[in-house]
């Protein structure tokens, strides 16, 4: 076992690596002075994780659309008691999700920490799947799904991907669609477990009033050794322009949502730290609310305090993209491509630089605030091949030139889409 | 966690600790919620917004961005029959200013002025800013509106308290949102500033001195006397009359369904904690009678819980269906409270739903803006009260206990919203 300790001197924080004996990644940070802690066991396995064979096997399973977030539901399922059960005994708040490319597994509490992790390791590593429990789940996931198609933020969001992306597998809905869950069995989900499940493929991460030692203690106990799984992927090709630079539909919505996103056509599928942090830069120096954009905006009543911007990135796709609410989105899209370009041939002031830069700063120091955060950031930064200290550390290194560059090769006028909820 | 009076109808409520990288300031201004609640929710939009040193968005937001990132909040909440107007402050921590400038007292002195010094003129809030947060409020009415689950919670609300004041909504209404003037909104800010009680909730590391110096005369000015200070108040209705049903079409997916119950109480912690056992045992929770049956074992929905709005004394019940599903739904949702009044349940349930309690007090403590929340959840209270008072006195309910407040309750009001899906 290898274990490593991390430091930063600037956020007077640190935390473990650990190399289990088992083949699994462990991150610990210890915060005695927090009531509780948060525990977080996730895998590299997400909605896009759609066709894929174990090394050796002779075909690619093809899988249907929504089944990674299938078996997140029915990993609590056991043959006694399942795991929301265990956990009302133990008083934790338990919980899952999944993205694009991961499935988490996450628990919170005030006490019985040891006993929790316990139940938290060995459910996820065991899987109980049977043909009348699937039916059952069908149901529920179905009203999670019809939930969704109500949800307008939601939607505007998936029109966008399905606007930009003609085969990259993140256009799929992470919960599928009633169809496509109605083709889930018990063979299926136990296929797509024994690809991705495997220890090698995962981390956990615990931050709280816990120690290293009782992590390890739990982890010796109930993992047992996996020698790693290979598996291949088929990544379909994409194509370098969006599918259509408009799309629409209507759900009777009271202020029209949209969603603007500009295609970036990267060879390496993530994104690293400091791609990360000049987009973000160059977000804020854009439309931020301390951009001239911003206020311009709300001034002529063309958006309202729901703006925002994001660098929507993970496995395979990364996509800047405005979003908000307007009552003439086309508008709003003009202006954020003008002010684009004046910002391409004319640069960014010095001074606008160094007021996104310390916003930013600020806004990196929030995310080591909460242990549901401190433990999602650890293994965020893991999947993404970084460490958690990475993002702090580079904002002495960022120039703005750097952010000048990016703004110039990744938002093309030509090469965008606009989502819009009517 | 502390609450002390600093001037006349106003308390600081601090939580003084070195465990976060951020702090939190925020400012509450207390009032009842009643025919004016749209001039009240504009007005604290208004002050948030700019003030006499900021007063443009781009002057404003500069300020905020200088500190570090500091974001500057708004908020109309209702709590029971008050209509909390809040502003609020995050920042990060003084340790992390490259200059060593003190950013919480900076803070809350830009909160003073916003509350203090507006950008106004002798005839009231000037008129672009007026138009300005006047749409931005009607925007947000609407997006809320968007959110079916928000709307349909809404609804069922109004129809329930249709002659209580609990029925007003905190962000008011478009109607009256369009009429208001800045004159209007200057009246009633000048009201409040003289009638309102005040809590002032910080927390993070600070200089407890530093910060009653720097609020304490902001007030003091004022000549605010403590018998001129009006505390609203809540009417009770313990039980209902009859049960309403009110149905509604829209062009949704999913149908929603929330039923509105009369939890028996008289006042807010009238047998308080008996009732949020026996909710928790109903339906907030995976071990949750609503949880366990109406979707794990019947497979109805995917969400169906139970909240208890201690403040006003009322459950509301919320689930998302199919419409074809409804009565199945309402159906199976009164036995299970059938269940909890008849006494189904384990002893391992009454555990669980305790554990599950004390959980969300403890975490309290974890998290700057839980801590915020909870000193604001306690300003209608003559007595402040900690998170572990509360479980003490979740420890001490009784199986007995829990089956007399659910017989307390009273099935009021039924709102569903019913998917109209157009012919395919």
């Amino acid at each position: 076992m290898n274990c490593q300790l991390r430091k930063n001197e600037l956020l007077n924080e640190q935390y473990y690596e650990i190399d289990h004996d088992s083949g699994l990644k462990i991150f610990v940070m210890e915060k005695p002075d927090y009531s509780g802690a948060f525990a977080m066991f996730g895998t590299k396995y997400g909605s896009v994780d759609t066709c894929f064979r174990i090394k050796g096997e002779n075909s690619f399973t093809s899988v249907p659309e929504g089944i990674a977030h299938f078996l997140e539901h029915k990993l609590f399922e056991s043959e006694e008691l399942d795991a929301f059960e265990r956990f009302s005994k133990t008083g934790a708040n338990a919980n899952a999700f999944t993205s694009f490319d991961r499935t988490c597994y996450i628990f919170q509490c005030s006490g019985n920490f040891k006993e929790n992790l316990e139940i938290l390791l060995d459910f996820v590593k065991a899987p109980y799947f049977t043909e009348e429990t699937v039916q059952k789940e069908q149901g529920i996931i179905g009203q999670e799904i019809r939930m969704y198609q109500d949800n307008p933020d939601w939607q505007v969001l998936f029109n966008l991907l399905r606007g930009v992306y003609h085969s990259n597998p993140v256009r799929i809905d992470i919960a599928g669609t009633i169809e496509s869950i109605a083709q889930i069995n018990a063979d299926l989900l136990y296929s797509c477990y024994n690809t991705f499940y495997n220890l090698s493929n995962m981390a956990l991460s615990v931050a709280g009033n816990v120690t290293k030692d009782e992590v390890l203690a739990i982890a010796d106990k109930m993992l047992k050794k996996e020698n790693k799984t290979e598996f291949e992927q088929i990544i379909p090709e994409e194509d370098e322009n969006v599918v259509q630079s408009y799309i629409e539909e209507a759900l009777g919505v009271d202020i029209e949502k949209f969603a603007l996103g500009f295609k970036e056509n990267y060879r390496e599928p993530v994104r690293t730290a400091k791609e990360t942090l000049l987009m973000n830069i160059a977000l804020e120096i854009i439309a931020g609310k301390v951009s001239p954009l911003y206020s311009r905006l709300i001034e002529e009543g063309l958006i309202n305090t729901n703006f925002g911007k994001e660098y929507f990135t993970g496995r395979g796709f990364s996509l800047p993209i405005f979003t908000g609410e307007s009552h003439s989105p086309r508008k709003v899209k003009d202006e954020i491509i003008e002010e684009i370009e004046k910002l391409k041939e004319k640069g960014i002031a010095d001074e606008d630089f160094e007021v996104a830069l310390k916003k930013l700063y600020g806004s990196e120091i929030y995310r080591y605030n909460d242990v549901d955060d401190l433990a999602g950031n650890m293994l965020d930064a893991y999947f993404n091949g970084s460490d958690l200290f990475e993002g702090i550390a580079l904002y002495k290194t960022v120039t703005k030139k750097d952010v000048e560059d990016l703004i110039r090769n990744s938002f093309d006028k030509n090469n965008c889409c606009l989502s819009v909820i009517k | 966690m502390e609450r002390k009076k600093i001037a006349a109808g106003v308390t600081l409520c601090t939580h003084k600790t070195n465990q976060f990288k951020t702090s939190a300031v925020s400012l509450n201004i207390i009032t009842a919620l009643d025919n004016k609640a749209s001039e009240k929710a504009l007005l604290v939009h208004l002050l948030a917004r700019t003030n006499k040193d900021y007063p443009t968005l781009t002057q404003m937001n500069r300020r905020l961005a200088s500190l570090y990132g500091a974001v500057l909040s708004a908020n109309a909440i209702k709590l029971g029959e008050a209509q909390v107007l809040t502003l609020s402050l995050v920042s990060v921590d003084n340790r992390f200013a490259l200059g060593g400038e003190s950013i919480l007292e900076e803070g809350i002195k830009l909160l003073m002025s916003c509350l203090f010094t507006p950008d106004i003129t002798p005839d009231g809030f000037k008129a672009e800013n007026l138009e300005r947060e006047k749409r931005l409020l009607s925007e947000r009415i609407d997006s809320e509106n968007d959110d079916k689950i928000a709307y349909a919670l809404k609804r069922m609300t109004e129809e329930m308290c249709c002659d209580e004041a609990y029925s007003i909504s905190p962000l008011g209404t478009k109607d009256k949102i369009a009429e208001i003037t800045g004159k209007d909104v200057f009246d009633v800010w000048k009201k409040l500033l003289l009638t309102c009680p005040v809590q002032i909730n910080v927390t993070g590391s600070f200089d407890e001195e530093k910060l009653t110096d720097i609020i304490k005369p902001c007030f003091d000015r004022l000549e605010r006397k403590d018998g001129d200070i009006v505390y609203p108040r809540t009417e009770f209705l313990s039980e209902s009359y009859g049960v309403k049903t009110v149905t509604e079409k829209q062009k949704v997916q999913q149908g929603k369904l929330v039923i509105g119950l009369r939890a028996g109480m008289t006042y807010d912690m009238d047998n308080f904690a008996a009732i949020k056992v026996m909710n928790a045992i109903f339906g907030s929770g995976t071990f949750s009678k609503l949880f366990m049956n109406v979707r794990e074992k019947m497979s109805l929905c995917y969400y169906c819980s139970a909240r208890l709005v201690s403040q006003k004394g009322i459950i509301a019940v919320q689930s998302g269906v199919e419409t074809e599903n409804t009565q199945k739904a309402l159906e199976a949702i009164r036995h299970e409270l059938d269940e909890v009044r008849q006494g189904n349940f384990s002893d391992e349930t009454i555990e669980a739903a305790k554990l599950s309690l004390k959980e969300a007090y403890l975490s309290v403590s974890d998290s700057v803006l839980s801590i915020d929340a909870w000193f604001t959840s306690q300003c209608l209270s003559g007595d402040f009260m900690s998170p572990e008072q509360y479980i003490a006195m979740t420890d001490g309910v009784s199986r007995e206990e829990i089956i007399v407040a659910a017989n307390m309750i009273t099935e009021d009001t039924v709102y569903i919203l019913e998917s109209e899906k157009e012919a395919e």
